[in-house]
């Protein structure tokens, strides 16, 4: 029962998305980003018989990027909240720089790659990208944000 | 790696948005450099973007 006399269920029936909805959607879209990134950086281009170099990398960009997205999204709610030291947003900036460097060096290998001669630096840059994404990720849910 | 896909397959499939997100990035032919421009412009947000109620000094 709330202060006005109302019962829990009656809060949920006039406020059918409660906050902790947001958070857990937050998650499962990270989750499920930071999966399929992880996936297809871990999958060598070379095996992959249907698609090109090219849209193998774009799609890992595309899905690293949304869970980058997400992962900073619960770091601003983290910060608004008054939670996170100005130590830890200066190290959580650093691995943010860290992942768009990783980012941009893929961008810029896939669109200079125009033949599997060059998937094998395709996959190392694209790797890299992913362990940055890990690192990110890592250190926010280090300092209590809920990923 | 084969039970990491049905993993992200079973949970992308119950949510609407982040299907239609991942939709759109895995149904694309091979992308053209103007895919890629969008794709540097979308990593190329700063901190700051990302972090508006970031408390460091923005020359930081």
């Amino acid at each position: 029962m709330d202060i006005n006399g109302r019962h829990e269920h009656s809060l949920l029936a006039t406020n059918p998305r409660p906050i902790y909805h947001q958070n857990t959607m937050k998650r499962l879209y990270l989750l499920a980003g930071l999966c399929a990134s992880l996936a297809l950086a871990a999958l060598p281009t070379t095996q992959i018989g249907c698609s090109s170099v090219e849209r193998t990398a774009y799609q890992a960009v595309g899905a690293t990027q949304v869970s980058v997205d997400v992962a900073m999204a619960v770091w601003n709610d983290y910060v608004k909240a008054g939670k996170a030291s100005v130590t830890q947003e200066m190290q959580v900036k650093k691995a943010y720089e860290q992942y768009q460097l990783a980012a941009f060096i893929v961008i810029d290998t896939a669109k200079a790659t125009n033949s599997k001669t060059n998937s094998a630096a395709l996959n190392q840059v694209l790797a890299s990208a992913s362990t940055s994404l890990a690192n990110l990720v890592t250190l926010i849910r280090s300092f209590g944000a809920k990923i | 790696m084969g039970t990491i896909i049905s993993a992200v397959l079973s949970i992308v499939q119950q949510l609407p948005a982040a299907q239609a997100a991942l939709r759109e990035i895995f149904s694309k032919p091979d992308p053209t450099d103007a895919d890629w421009d969008a794709a540097r412009a979308k990593a190329a947000k700063t901190y700051f973007d990302q972090v508006p109620a970031s408390k460091l000094p923005r020359d930081t």
